[in-house]
């Protein structure tokens, strides 16, 4: 089933055309529309401004029909990013069975960032993290603002 | 995303007749930009579309179902899957994938389809009145995903579908398509239920089998006349082979399209040697293959700079005024010497390092020799002392004097080693003579290092044969007679007097 590659060229030009606030797309191989790097600016005024963090989207074989996967390939201390190799996010809209077809990447990615700048520590992939964000906020931003220096500065 | 209320689109759809109109109007012009490339032509094998579809009446674009009324979803499964079946055993010859045209504008939103995002191909409407297309409907029921039974869009449970509304179907066909030979040279507009037709049958740059019976190819259908075009042909200017197809011009001479150049025109026009071009810097007329040389002698007005600019001179131009100039320049005229001049040192430098790397080992030779020099002299004290104790007073001191003379000789070789590399330093000719003079030296003084071997050997055999004074002259009279023949340096002394007893 090839019939989603004119729509993913649509998307992914979208995505280079009028990109998401803070966000440069391309793809890892210029060959495979299925897998884009994402470079996502830390938005302004959150505890993650200052860093670039990197994304990898990949898309399924029978995308639209199934989401996107969408991992952090930088280190983030992020209640709805899980802290391991694969830095996986937790987006409801991205989740087998909340995702619909029409949804687009565009959208994906704004939600994504939109995470970046309020954590939803009820849905959180980290547990620990979601405790320390509602009940130590102090010590979260700390850390978090640590992380952002150490992993996510390099340009 | 933008959300809108299809519900009441589609109930406009279905109610208000002229909605094409203010759709058309409104939307269809709004964006004049192209964002759809064109794809591989054989996605997709869909129904030829009929010649003409006049407004009011069913087009083919819409769905099988328009003729079927309401369908199950098991039932619409099977129809698509039928149909498909159906083209693939016909084989039929489908040259448009409608997925992969081109829009002239961008399609007024209601019109696309939330799985594909291109505007309807054969539209089907499901209970929730959500539109999708058959194919992108049938993949979706196909997708094995948890929600395939449900609407894509709104999650309601798809219990059946039926065909949309016809006007849906009409604004769909009238939609304007580039046609999908665009990139060949093909730049007309049309409407989509058209584009079929146009590929098919009429479209100047589809590509349609080469007529030859034996033949593979195919050959644009604006240069078909009944022959096979793909033998090869010579430039009658030069050796280069093209295929007759891709001469054009020859072929059908009339042909009006504002194409790109034939092959045939883009060999004579850049790459055929015996193509005429133009000097850019004097306009002359120039087969291609002359125009190196002409810029490198003959072009007037080519760019040059002074042939003083080695040397500091600023001026550069068309070369008829740099030669103009150069007639006076002084600095052109004094150029060539000064480039000489340059040549000549750069040449010099080098000969001059071989030769320092020539001395480097004559001074080692020389060391060595230095070396068993010493040896020699010692022995030949030793066989003084020893003569002189045996009584052979005379040839002891002759012998004494003959080791004076050589410690002499070794101190005046230092020395004149000493000047050569100095002067060597300052001047490279003289330091070549020098040199040179120095290997002679060095051959003087080897063959008087001989004789006073040939000496040595003399002492030692008179040694064992007794105290003969006589021979001992004659030993030394040989070493004069070694030391005349050589023109060295300081030698000449040794035969100042012949020895005496
Ligand atoms: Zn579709
Ligand atoms: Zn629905
Ligand atoms: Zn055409
Ligand atoms: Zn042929
Ligand atoms: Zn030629
Ligand atoms: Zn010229
Ligand atoms: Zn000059």
């Amino acid at each position: 089933m090839s019939n989603n590659q004119k729509r993913i060229g649509k998307e992914f030009q979208e995505c280079t055309q009028t990109p998401p606030k803070g966000c440069t797309v391309k793809l890892v191989d210029e060959s495979n529309l299925l897998k884009w790097e994402i470079i996502m600016d830390g938005p302004e005024g959150s505890i993650y401004e200052g860093g670039h963090f990197k994304l990898l989207l990949t898309l399924p074989n029978d995308y639209p029909f199934k989401p996107p996967v969408l991992n952090f390939q930088t280190k983030v201390y992020h209640p709805n990013i899980t802290n391991d190799e694969k830095g996986s996010m937790c987006l409801g809209m991205l989740r087998a069975d909340e995702w619909k077809p029409p949804n687009k990447i565009i959208n994906v990615l704004k939600m994504a960032r939109g995470l970046l700048e309020a954590p939803n520590p009820d849905d959180a992939v980290e547990t620990s993290i979601a405790e320390q964000y509602k009940n130590d906020r102090k010590g979260f931003e700390k850390t978090a603002k640590d992380w952002t220096k150490k992993y996510a500065s390099g340009k | 995303m933008s959300e809108y209320d299809d519900d009441r689109e589609l109930y406009y759809l279905g109610n208000e007749p002229d909605y094409a109109a203010s759709v058309l109007a409104s939307g269809f012009r709004a964006a004049p930009e192209l964002d759809f490339a064109v794809g591989d032509l054989d996605d997709f094998n869909f129904e030829p579309f009929v010649t003409a579809a006049p407004r009011g009446q069913t087009s083919r674009t819409a769905s099988l179902l328009q003729s079927s009324g309401l369908l199950q979803v098991d039932e619409f499964q099977r129809l698509v899957e039928l149909k498909r079946d159906e083209s693939s055993e016909s084989g039929t010859y489908s040259p448009v994938g409608l997925r992969s045209l081109e829009y002239v504008t961008t399609p007024n939103e209601n019109l696309i389809c939330a799985i594909c995002t291109s505007p309807f191909i054969k539209p089907v409407e499901l209970n929730c009145q959500h539109i999708f297309c058959e194919e992108c409907l049938y993949d979706h029921l196909k997708s094995g995903i948890q929600s395939a039974s449900l609407c894509p869009k709104c999650r309601d449970p798809i219990e059946s579908l039926c065909p949309t509304s016809r006007l849906l179907t009409q604004l769909l066909d009238e939609l304007e398509v580039v046609c999908p030979n665009e990139p060949c040279g093909c730049k007309t507009l049309h409407k989509r239920y058209t584009i079929h037709d146009h590929v098919s049958s009429y479209c100047d740059f589809e590509n349609v089998p080469c007529p030859a019976a034996d033949c593979e190819r195919f050959i644009p259908r604006r240069l078909l006349n009944g022959e096979c075009l793909h033998s090869q042909l010579e430039c009658d200017e030069c050796e280069d082979l093209m295929m007759e197809m891709e001469l054009e011009v020859r072929v059908l001479p009339t042909i009006s399209y504002s194409i790109s150049l034939t092959r045939q025109q883009d060999h004579i026009k850049n790459k055929c040697p015996s193509g005429l071009l133009c000097c850019k810097h004097c306009a002359l007329n120039l087969r291609r293959g002359d125009l190196a040389e002409h810029h490198a002698r003959d072009c007037e007005k080519i760019p040059i700079s002074c042939r003083g600019r080695i040397i500091g001179c600023p001026i550069t131009g068309p070369r008829q005024f740099v030669n103009e100039h150069m007639k006076t320049c002084p600095i052109a005229l004094m150029a060539p010497h000064i480039q000489e001049q340059n040549e000549r040192q750069s040449k010099l430098q080098a000969e001059t390092s071989q030769i320092r790397s020539q001395l480097i080992d004559l001074e080692t030779k020389f060391d060595e020799l230095e070396a068993s020099f010493k040896q020699l002299s010692t022995s030949i004290k030793r066989e003084r002392r020893q003569s002189l104790a045996t009584g052979g007073t005379v040839s002891a001191s002759r012998v004494e004097e003959l080791t004076g003379r050589l410690d002499e000789l070794a101190l005046d070789h230092n020395s004149r080693i000493d000047n050569a590399t100095s002067e060597n330093a300052r001047m490279h000719m003289n330091f070549v003579n020098e040199s040179l003079r120095n290997q002679q030296q060095f051959h003087t003084f080897n063959a008087t290092l001989t004789v006073m071997r040939n000496q040595l050997n003399m002492l030692s055999s008179l040694r064992a044969t007794g105290n003969n004074a006589n021979n001992t002259t004659n030993a030394a009279n040989a070493v004069n007679a070694a030391n005349s023949g050589s023109s060295g340096i300081g030698l000449d002394s040794v035969r100042r007097e012949p020895p005496k007893l």
